[in-house]
């Protein structure tokens, strides 16, 4: 129990009209990458929220490495290790993209030049060195995405949740975007976890994979056992998104 | 070497940590202060306190630049600056006659801004507490009831502060190659807060506040510290004010000031370092030009007008002003492409 880098337990959120997170737990491990799916407004937004601190649960608690963070603001849970992205990749658009590593950096490395490095080992890694001095608002959607990934692993998390990662992108960026995603979870101590629509990422990158629909956990199981759900099949069927490719 | 300006353009990426932008613009004061030492002499008084605005302009730079958020109180530090310098400074024997209630403090002349600056920090250091964890509009209109508050203190406090008559007899002056060198050195403070690492996070957070805090950035401590690198900065200028003018009252630190300052960062543009002091130079000069205007034609009020007229026309089409995010860099012939 206490190996989880990051858990949840009981929680709840209720919004006027729609609980849009009833009782959800979640666990995810060092080294693993969770993922969690579920058809449009099941949740998994607001749960990522409720687990950052970008939104405070009606019940329930947040643990990262044994400790309760529930009662943190989100920029607390970060300098701690608790790292997320958006669905919008959120660049600072009047910073260049180094600026953009370096400031995500700064907390956990205290001073500007070894932020600085680490940020140009990050773009090195992420095959964008070439456009370290470009200000983020002139990158393409797909890059925007890459550089809102390293940014998020700049800050040297222990956890990260990474919220629709592939959305928008074309085959090809989706392709390099998977294997950063699973570049960085084997080189580096860290657990992650991943929503994301395409079940072609879903179920190439993750070690487990969680399904929400109305707020609720319906499944909890490894890429397969998932895939053969029934209750998976129901949901995504029986709902009109129908966004699943699987 | 020649200094150039780059342009934001997609293919030039806008690096504003270079060095090379504090000296590009020393050098462009020292030559406007030549310009004006061997060829205008009747403009020295006017240059020196454009020198005091640069100052002035710069210091409130570093926070509605970095922050995002306009200020309309860093008068105020003005204001405390200015009066700290009067009181430090106004000679013994004159201040037992005109001001018997004024504390009995003598420094000299550099040491009075200093403190001056150090006061306004303080104060800034305290009214940040609150007004710091406000956002937009919020805290720029949480700057403007600071501006008020000062503004009636001054007015009020008759035995400090001269109450509403204000000060006279501050007897130093303050010549034009003093009011350069200290416009060089709050450049200097401005722009290593800029490149500090505390410039670049409220920057982040100008520009997405969600995203910076997802990445550990305290918003309304970086703000803060912000505010009071900005108000020190204020308050050396207003010290400046005080030994340049001679004399001065509380509505020298009042509305008027304020507008015109807020006018030239945003026509020079508030977010680029080069863009504040573009903006005093050219708002000077527009004003200088349109007081000749006044004397010709007899009409008061040219000044103020046109003043707004420059404001309103960056708004409309030149949203972030002359210089945008751009900065005055030294380059070698090419190097800027
Ligand atoms: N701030 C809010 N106020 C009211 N209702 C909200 C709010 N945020 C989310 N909801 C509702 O909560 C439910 C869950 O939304 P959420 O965004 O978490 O879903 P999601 O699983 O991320 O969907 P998607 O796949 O479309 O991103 C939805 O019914 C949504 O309308
Ligand atoms: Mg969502």
């Amino acid at each position: 129990m206490t190996e989880d880098i990051l858990s949840a337990t009981g929680l709840v959120r209720r919004f006027a009209g729609v609980t849009a997170v009833d009782d959800v737990d979640l666990s995810v491990r060092t080294g693993e990458i969770l993922g969690l799916i579920g058809p449009n407004g099941a949740g998994k937004t607001t749960l990522v929220n409720l687990v950052t601190g970008f939104d405070r649960p009606d019940t329930g608690r947040v643990f990262l490495d044994g400790h309760d963070i529930t009662r943190l603001s989100a920029a607390q849970r970060s300098r701690r290790g608790l790292v997320r992205t958006f669905q919008g990749a959120r660049i600072f658009g009047r910073l260049t993209v180094r600026e953009n590593l370096v400031v995500s950096a700064l907390p956990r490395l205290g001073s500007r030049r070894r932020a600085e490095s680490r940020a140009d080992e990050l773009l090195e890694y992420g095959e964008v060195t070439a456009l370290r001095m470009t200000p983020g608002e002139r990158l393409s959607a797909g890059t925007q995405r890459i550089v809102g990934l390293l940014r998020a692993v700049a800050a040297q998390p222990s956890a990260l949740l990474i919220d629709e990662p592939a959305a928008g992108l074309n085959e090809v960026e989706s392709d390099q975007l998977s294997r950063l995603l699973s570049a960085i979870s084997e080189n580096m101590e860290i657990g992650m976890m991943i929503i994301e629509h395409d079940m072609k990422v879903i179920m190439s990158l993750c070690h487990r994979v969680q399904v929400l629909n109305h707020g609720r956990t319906i499944a909890v199981g490894s890429p397969d056992e998932i895939r053969r759900d029934p209750a998976v099949l129901t949901a995504y069927l029986g709902s009109s998104s129908g966004n699943a490719h699987a | 070497m020649t200094a150039v300006i780059k342009r934001a353009r997609p293919s030039v990426a806008a690096d504003p940590a270079h060095w090379s932008t504090v000296p590009a613009l020393a050098l462009l004061l020292t030559l406007v202060c030549g310009v004006v030492t061997l060829a205008l002499p009747q403009y020295a008084a006017v240059t020196v306190l454009a020198l005091v605005g640069v100052v002035f302009v710069v210091g409130m730079q570093s926070f509605a630049g970095n922050s995002g958020i306009f200020s309309f109180g860093h008068v105020a530090f003005m204001a405390i600056g200015a009066y700290t310098t009067a009181i430090t400074t106004i000679p013994e024997a004159t201040k037992k006659i005109l001001f018997p209630g004024m504390p009995e403090i003598a420094l000299p002349a550099p040491l009075a801004l200093v403190a001056g600056g150090l006061l306004a920090a303080l104060v800034a250091a305290l009214v940040g507490i609150p007004l710091m964890r406000l956002n937009g509009l919020a805290a720029s209109l949480g700057t403007f009831a600071l501006l008020n508050i000062v503004y009636n203190l001054a007015n009020n406090l008759d035995a400090i502060t001269g109450g509403s008559t204000g000060v006279s007899s501050v007897a130093q002056g303050l010549s034009l190659t003093h009011a350069l060198a200290w416009s060089a050195v709050a450049l200097l403070i401005v722009w290593t807060y800029q490149q500090s690492g505390h410039g670049l996070a409220l920057r982040a957070a100008r520009e997405d506040d969600v995203a910076a805090q997802s990445l550990g950035v305290a918003i309304a401590r970086e703000r803060h510290i912000s505010f009071v690198v900005s108000a020190f900065v204020c308050g050396l200028s207003g010290g400046m004010y005080a030994q340049a003018s001679g004399s001065f009252s509380p509505s020298s630190f009042f509305l008027v000031a304020t507008f015109g300052f807020v006018t030239m960062l945003v026509v020079g543009g508030r977010l680029s370092l080069t863009g504040a002091v573009l903006g005093v130079l050219s708002i000077t000069l527009l004003r200088e030009g349109l007081k000749v205007v006044e004397q010709a034609t007899q009409y008061t009020g040219a000044v103020e007008i046109g003043m707004s007229a420059a404001m309103l026309l960056t708004l409309l089409l030149r949203p972030l002003g002359l210089m945008g995010t751009a900065e005055l860099v030294f380059a070698r012939r090419g190097e800027s492409r």
